[in-house]
């Protein structure tokens, strides 16, 4: 990095947390979170726009006499400061449940940071758009063309008064390709994005630019959908976001405050067979990768569903510590990396195999229900009619509906080709109600 | 900071400078259950110069206000590689202002003890108005931010721009069923706002309790009754997006399809945003590039009348400057957003609308919403069956579909009853979010696409 805040951190941090144990703290712990980003953005062919962000971000957490203080700053002069008031906060905040951050364990060592992305060219990011703007223009020069790539570098240092320092080091990039198509009032919207730390055969803008080209010849001609319980297929991005209501459910701290449907439900088959997902932290180079949580307990690889089976839920030290539990490693109680496993089939032949249905690639709304629950009640943004096993047409005004439990229980059908930025298969469902 | 600010500036080399830096002190305070859930501080600094260069914008984000000629030499750098025409602003006259804050009563000056215990004391009303209440959330915010910026055009304000809020969840179980209830106020003038709302937290625990036994509504199109905060957020995802003029300037097509005199709705459909309405969260006396703020229509009697606008969108678009240039905090540039936007009254009053509907909803409250300009959904928060022109029974899982183009020409009967609401939460756009007000008389739509089983 070009300011890594190492050492200012190193030097400031322990004295921080020797204060705040001079302050009756029994525990505390500090993070810093510095990143350095470029990126560029492309509208209608041009290069319109291209910046260098840099920021440090930093919370101070003491806890004196089981009660917890937080304090969140970006300047590292104001670090003596900003523990002053964690450590004030302290005497009236939270009650924390568990005793001390833990003792520094081993932990697995993962590749997130890559020299080549770290070091990749705004130029190079430049000529990614660019690319992407041309090839899309010579499919068709009606399009509206938009185009963005970034790279970012980031360290994450983590400090408690048992844990002396540890360092994660990661570099991202992102390659984000969309367009517009216009024809009166009828708007269509198509693209695809990636993104992933280590700058490999991922970072492929013809092949964003292919999949954005296929959803525009799927979208030359228009269907009419019946209304009615349908069979869906779910592209390996929708799939991931439906999983949503599922990954807010085993979140600990919605278990253990009452929220999540699954609570009592460990051990139950709550999904088809066929569904298996994993958190796994520990993928060499995946965005979601972590060796440690911010609260320096080691990750590991979690089974979340097995068969069908729901496994674990997950918690962090002071959710863990309400549930009478190991803690796993998991920041927010929130999964780090959900793999899963897929199937035995393409999607092409299992499209082929189908008889009716729907293929959705775009939704618009999605969450904006009682998502927790597993209903969900949005509009089909970019959706096609598939009849015979072909997709005939875009389908228009429709709107989906249904619950994540009810329709990923039963027939659940997972692709072996998968998205691998985002370890998702594509999924054929049945039971989605179309409106 | 007006010199640090203009010293930095006159060192760049690019056609345009611009540099907004920012300080924030804010508090967050949270019950779940019955625990308080946390208690945090933040103080942040940092900003943002963009230069445009040849039309090419340049951004560069920065924590440390020591490091401004490095960052303004950053940003005109970038610009340089990506400009190739010619930078073209329109043109605003260049002011220099100091805009206080003027609160009514200053969270700053309540202490936490007292905030503490007055969230403490909702949430235990939350818990035990109602049967099934399983589990609560309240979240108290407030953030005091500064705002310095200053341009190569000569404008320089600096504008404290306060913020309160709070919301209010319950959650109702009855087995693996759970059902939940909303509510919220925001203010950025006065911490009276956060008091005296136990009856609010009655009427959201109740309701929650209620929604368990609610049936879903019946999928298809129906004749629907919007309250005021679901009207205003229609009017926003609908069409306050599609008026933004940096979705449309680029392109030619959108353009078109969008031009001023283009019938949109009936006669009677007024739609307005306006930054400058005294004491709204949305409000601002200058949006992020130093431009006033004012009422701009976007459509007046049916027809569209206007788009918001930046600098560069409306030198494209051969219109004046809006007030519509927002960045989301410090580490984002100014981007074309609402600021408070609201269906202007009508003239019937609630009943009016309602005795005719044989069979209809009467959708409350708002979720959100999200649009693709042409297709836009909202979620109401729930809602009650209209039969014979009577509310009846309560009903659940409202989300609502329209096509911007047919669904506005719907709209048959507006009531008198404009309402704008100021809630927690924000508009969200390109990554950053925005705190806006949306508001509208309640209105009644026909064929109106609710999701669901038929």
């Amino acid at each position: 990095m070009q300011n890594s805040i190492s050492e200012k951190a190193g030097k400031t941090a322990p004295l921080c947390i020797e204060k705040a144990k001079k302050m009756n703290a029994r525990s505390s712990r500090i993070v810093f979170y510095q990143t350095e980003d470029i990126d560029c953005s492309f509208e209608k062919g041009r290069l319109k726009t291209t910046g260098t962000k840099q920021n440090l971000y930093y919370r101070v957490e003491v806890i004196v006499n089981n009660k917890k203080g937080v304090a969140f700053g970006n300047n590292i002069n104001d670090i003596e400061k900003i523990t002053d008031r964690s450590i004030a906060l302290a005497k009236i905040g939270s009650s924390v449940h568990f005793e001390t951050f833990p003792e520094p364990l081993p932990v697995k060592e993962i590749k997130m940071y890559s020299d080549d992305t770290a070091n990749l060219k705004r130029e190079t990011l430049i000529d990614a758009c660019r690319k992407y703007s041309e090839t899309l223009k010579n499919h068709d020069p009606e399009l509206f063309i938009i185009a963005r790539a970034g790279r970012s570098e980031s360290e994450k240092l983590i400090f408690t008064d048992t844990l002396v320092k540890e360092e994660i080091h990661d570099s991202v990039w992102m390659l984000d390709g969309y367009v517009q198509k216009t024809n009166n009032t009828d708007m269509l919207f198509a693209g695809y994005n990636r993104a992933w730390c280590e700058l490999n055969e991922y970072f492929d803008i013809d092949h964003i630019s292919q999949k954005t080209i296929d959803l525009l010849k799927m979208s030359r001609h228009l269907a009419e959908q019946e209304k009615g319980k349908t069979k869906a297929v779910l592209t390996p991005q929708i799939f991931k976001m439906m999983l949503y209501g599922f990954f807010l459910g085993i979140n600990g701290r919605n278990v253990v405050k009452g929220d999540s449907p699954l609570k009592g439900r460990l051990g139950e088959k709550i999904f088809s067979k066929n569904l298996t997902v994993t958190d796994n932290p520990h993928i060499d180079f995946s965005t979601g990768a972590c060796p440690v949580s911010n609260e320096g307990v080691p990750t590991r690889i979690i089974p979340l569903i097995e068969k069908g089976i729901l496994k674990n839920f997950l918690y962090d030290l002071d959710t863990a510590g309400i549930s009478g539990t190991e803690p796993t490693g998991h920041n927010g109680c929130s999964p780090h990396n959900p793999v899963i496993v897929p199937g035995e089939k393409i999607i092409k032949e299992l499209i082929k195999e189908m008889d009716n249905g729907i293929y959705i690639d775009g939704l618009i709304g999605f969450g904006q229900s009682n998502i927790i629950n597993g209903d969900f009640s949005c509009n089909l943004g970019l959706g096609f009619k598939i009849q015979n096993g072909e997709i005939t047409g875009r389908i228009k005004n429709a709107m989906i509906s249904g619950n994540i439990y009810d329709i990923l229980k039963n027939n659940l059908i997972l692709s072996k080709d998968t998205e691998p930025t985002i370890h998702s298969p594509f999924a054929i469902v049945e039971g989605i109600n179309i409106s | 900071m007006k010199d640090l600010l203009f010293n930095a500036i006159k060192k760049s080399k690019a056609d345009y400078t611009e540099i907004r830096f920012e300080t924030e002190e804010s508090n967050m305070l949270s019950y779940r259950g019955p625990e308080l859930e946390d208690v945090a501080f933040n103080k942040f600094d940092g900003g943002i110069v963009r230069t445009c260069v040849k039309g090419g914008w340049g951004l560069s984000v920065f924590d440390s206000i020591d490091s401004l000629d490095y960052q303004v030499r950053e940003s005109s750098n970038c610009a340089e590689l990506v400009g190739n025409e010619k930078t073209e602003l329109a043109h605003i006259k260049p002011e220099e202002k100091i805009i206080k804050a003027d609160l009514k009563n200053d969270f700053r000056g309540v202490n936490l003890d007292s905030k503490i215990k007055l969230i403490k004391d909702y949430n235990n009303l939350l818990l035990k108005s109602a049967p099934f209440i399983e589990t609560s959330s309240i979240v108290y915010s407030e953030k005091f931010r500064t705002v310095f910026f200053a341009s190569s055009d000569g404008s320089y304000y600096m504008e404290e721009r306060p913020y309160i809020s709070i919301s209010f969840r319950a959650l109702a179980r009855n087995g693996s069923l759970i059902q939940k209830a909303y509510d919220g106020v925001a203010s950025s003038k006065d911490y009276n706002v956060v008091l005296n709302l136990e009856d609010k937290i009655e009427t959201i625990s109740k309701r929650a309790s209620a929604l368990l036994k609610a049936p879903s509504c019946n999928g298809g199109k129906h004749t629907v009754i919007l309250d005021q905060p679901l009207a205003g957020v229609f009017a926003h995802e609908a069409f306050g997006h599609l008026s933004e003029a940096d979705f449309l300037y680029e392109n030619e097509k959108m353009k078109k399809l969008m031009h001023i005199g283009r019938e949109m709705g009936t006669k009677e459909l007024n739609i307005v945003d306006d930054g400058s309405i005294k004491n709204l969260i949305g409000t601002q006396t200058y949006d992020d590039e130093g431009t006033p703020t004012n009422k701009t229509y976007l459509i007046k009697d049916g027809v569209l009348a206007g788009h918001l606008h930046s600098r560069e969108t409306a030198f494209k678009m051969n219109a004046q400057p809006t007030g519509n240039a927002r960045a989301g905090g410090r580490t984002y540039e100014p981007i074309v957003r609402m600021t408070n936007t609201y269906i202007e009254n009508g003239t019937l009053g609630f009943n009016e609308l309602i005795k005719d509907i044989d069979n209809g909803i009467y959708a409350c409250d708002n979720i959100g919403g999200m649009t693709e300009f042409e297709m836009f959904t909202f979620s109401a928060g729930y809602g009650y069956r209209i039969e014979n022109g009577e509310i009846g029974e309560l009903v659940r899982d409202i989300t609502l579909m329209g096509n911007v183009f047919e669904t506005l020409h719907s709209i048959d009967g507006f009531g008198n009853d404009l309402k704008i609401c100021e809630s927690p939460g924000s508009c969200g756009k390109y990554g950053q979010g925005a705190i806006v007000t949306f508001g509208s008389p309640h209105l009644r739509m026909r064929n109106i696409k609710i999701g669901g089983k038929q």
